[in-house]
């Protein structure tokens, strides 16, 4: 890939990888590492698209796929998970809410993700995650009833 | 609803500039070094190879033993190697040189399976490498295969040969080259150029040219002269069929492995794995394949990926990319990887693959016997096994190298290939010949890989199965005669076309005027020819031809298509090759031609390949 479509691609995919993975990992640094292993991947393996969703879906998948076998490697899943109250990495701006979801476990913060930020449907965030659409329909009411604890009121 | 909230403080989180600018960074050095080093046929299995290979001359000092061949594969290949080699530069003068370069052809061994070529190259004149514009004048180059960009510095200390290999009238533009600095000698190196001959269909009679066209040394391209520089060597090869064929298979879901060919050669033992995918889907696809060789006894045989082939060639042509290209292959299509087995009189031996998909990973054991020809039922045998007094007769001339001068080139046929976006998800593809446009959508069945194919032009249009992509290829690829145009997305999304060619050689303003035959009826004059900033740059005035399109004026543009948005504007360069052959491009109303032609002396272009976009 030339040097021009390296950098569109970083710049067109970048806050969304950065955003899937901050999402998930909840660690500046870690989210960095995985940002560049995404675009490596991406720009170095010459994958082909059929449209722009499909590149989009490629993205989130592979960059959802690191972050995975990022937390398993590290043990950082088992640690996050044991304990919901873990400190969120502060930003500048941080406020409750996304620190809220961010509290929430790894699953449920990549389903609060695309479907409310990306704004992807139940179908295609199936397709994405691999993971059936009833289960992900569960999966984001019980997010959201976490999030009515944490928060006191809807998401 | 907190849910607003959340999407606005999402909003507020992005990747920083200098970690985008670090990414760009690593994925344009991770690029330098797969060009650099044509290690573009290995796949991720072979990763530890590709590390110790790649990694630095340094390295290549670090590796005792027989030589670098032994980077080649194994021990068993390298020492083969050695022995069956035929030294040339004795008997030949092999010499290529000009005021920059000296290459020499100093050794050539062949079996069924690779052309192995030894060379000895010296950089005599490294100019002013510091300097992006006077490296450009002064060695003349174009931007070559790489674009490398000089102003980023970072150069890699690799040595490659730019070359044109045609095996049995195929051109091969995937082969491994591997190069070591000989110690004690400023600039001087010792490289291997390793081509695959197994796709070549009469491997007992291989006839190869190989056209030298330029060294690259250390990020810096040098050319050589166009002249003189082409090597033509004829093997006749005499070697018993050993193959043992389809030997196993087995099937996961939706993986089907096999053995599928036991091979020896007076180098080494080769095994073939293929890998056939099926049901192939952008969620469903393979990932990765580990391979592991064990003897009957559960012990590690040494063995290493070393070759991948497949069915379907991609433009980078390397497994891996097959592998993750699934919308590019067909259920039919087997993949293969080539092993390259150092086995110690081992009968049998149990080939544990492992491979993923995205979902899940599955391991296969196959166990076969390999069968041993008698005279190399022993290692020993083997190397004594002098391939050279065997299978290659020098005496009686049946080996032989020549310089054949570089002589014209011509084409066949007048294509024309029109490209258009008219759905929303699939190009169509277009035929127009005698001017009479017959718009037909893409049929892979009836219109291959290989769509259109002009090698002798150094061009070919290389068409993907996936009827969103198309690429144009050439063979002159590596020497700067660069023609790219591909991955073009339907939302306009696209690779930078990359059109650009090699040597000049200053004399522009000698050819007024070009005279097409045969482009649909057009003729086309080229009246004046200006120079631009870059060497290998024209711009192209006052053309006039007698279609209804007439062209008053085409602006030259740095990148070709980095304009192409401007619709209304027409623009163009030519450029002369090495050999005084004019290649004139435009892009008009619209559409983009590409003009070949042929002969310099006469200015008649009789033979024309238009794209058109």
């Amino acid at each position: 890939m030339k040097q021009k479509k390296v950098e569109k691609v970083v710049r067109k995919y970048a806050d969304l990888v950065y955003r899937v993975a901050f999402s998930m990992l909840r660690n500046k640094d870690d989210a960095e590492d995985i940002f560049q292993d995404v675009f490596i991947k991406l720009c170095t393996e010459n994958v082909k698209f059929l449209s722009k969703e499909h590149e989009k879906a490629w993205i989130i998948r592979v960059t959802k796929n690191k972050c995975l076998d990022f937390l398993k490697k590290s043990c950082n899943k088992t640690k996050a998970e044991l304990n919901d109250n873990i400190k969120v990495e502060e930003k500048e701006d941080d406020s409750d809410v996304i620190k809220h979801v961010q509290s929430l476990p790894e699953k449920y913060r990549i389903v609060i993700y695309l479907f409310y930020y990306e704004g992807y449907k139940i179908s295609e965030m199936s397709k994405i995650l691999d993971i059936n659409e009833s289960t992900l329909k569960s999966q984001l009411v019980k997010a959201r009833e976490l999030l009515k604890e944490k928060i006191g009121e809807e998401f | 609803m907190k849910n607003k909230d959340y999407i606005e403080q999402m909003n507020n989180i992005h990747a920083s500039e200098d970690l985008i600018q670090k990414t760009i960074k690593s994925i344009s050095n991770i690029e330098h070094q797969k060009r650099g080093y044509n290690f573009k046929k290995f796949i991720a299995g072979t990763a530890a190879a590709l590390t110790l290979t790649a990694g630095s001359v340094g390295a290549y000092k670090a590796i005792t033993g027989n030589s670098i061949m032994s980077l080649f594969g194994l021990g068993k290949a390298s020492i083969n190697y050695e022995n069956q080699s035929i030294k040339v530069s004795d008997k030949f003068n092999t010499v290529i040189e000009n005021e920059y370069t000296r290459i020499e052809l100093d050794k050539i061994a062949c079996d069924k399976t690779f052309l192995i070529l030894e060379y000895n190259v010296k950089i005599k004149d490294r100019g002013d490498k510091n300097n992006y514009n006077d490296l450009s004048e002064t060695y003349k180059h174009s931007k070559a295969e790489t674009e490398y960009d000089y102003s980023q510095g970072g150069k890699s200390e690799n040595l490659g040969l730019s070359e044109m290999i045609n095996v049995n009238g195929k051109y091969l533009n995937c082969y491994t080259c591997f190069a070591q600095k000989i110690d004690g000698k400023e600039n001087e190196y010792k490289l291997y150029d390793i081509i695959d001959l197994m796709d070549i269909d009469n491997y007992t009679d291989i006839r190869a040219s190989i056209t030298i066209l330029s060294v690259i040394c250390e990020g810096e391209q040098f050319f050589v002269t166009n002249e003189n520089n082409n090597y033509l060597i004829n093997l006749n090869i005499t070697q018993d069929d050993n193959n043992q064929k389809n030997i196993e298979e087995h099937e996961v879901n939706n993986v089907k492995v096999g053995v599928k060919n036991v091979m020896n050669t007076s180098f080494a033992t080769y095994v073939t794995i293929g890998v056939k995918v099926s049901n192939i889907s952008s969620e469903n696809c393979l990932n990765n394949i580990d391979f592991e060789s064990t003897d009957s006894n559960n012990n590690k045989i040494e063995s290493n990926v070393f070759l991948n082939k497949y069915i379907v060639r991609t433009k980078d042509g390397y497994v891996y990319d097959v592998i993750n290209d699934n919308e590019n292959y067909k259920e039919t299509d087997y993949h293969k990887a080539m092993y390259l087995l150092n086995s110690k009189n081992k009968e049998q031996a149990r080939n544990k693959v492992n491979f993923n998909t995205d979902f899940e990973n599955a391991d296969v054991e196959m166990e076969y016997v390999i069968v041993y020809p008698e005279a190399m039922n022993d290692q020993d045998t083997i190397k004594c096994k002098m391939y050279r007094n065997d299978n290659v007769v020098i005496e009686d001339m049946v080996f032989d190298i020549s310089k054949e001068k570089q002589t014209n080139t011509s084409v066949s046929s007048i294509e024309l290939i029109n490209y258009t976006d008219k759905k929303s998800n699939d190009f169509i593809i277009s035929n127009e010949k005698n001017n009479k446009e017959i718009n037909k959508n893409y049929n892979p069945d009836a219109e291959k890989i290989d769509l259109y194919r002009f090698p002798i032009c150094g061009i070919s249009i290389g068409m993907s199965e996936n009827d969103a992509i198309n690429e144009l290829n050439n063979y002159y690829k590596k020497s700067g005669f660069s023609i790219q145009c591909e991955n073009y997305y339907n939302d306009g999304w696209y690779d930078d076309g990359n059109l650009s060619f090699g040597v000049t050689d200053g004399h522009v303003s000698s050819i007024n005027v070009v005279e097409c035959k045969k482009v649909m009826n057009e003729k086309v004059n080229i009246n004046d020819l200006i120079k631009t900033y870059y060497s290998e740059e024209y711009l192209i005035r006052d053309i006039e031809h007698d279609s209804q399109n007439t062209i008053a004026t085409l602006y030259g543009s740095e990148d070709f298509f980095g304009n192409r948005t401007d619709s209304d504007t027409s623009f163009g360069y030519v450029n002369l090759d090495g050999a005084g052959r004019i290649t004139m491009a435009c892009y008009v109303e619209g559409r983009y031609r590409l003009i070949l032609s042929a002969d310099p002396a006469t200015g008649i272009v009789e033979n024309i390949q238009i794209f058109m976009l």
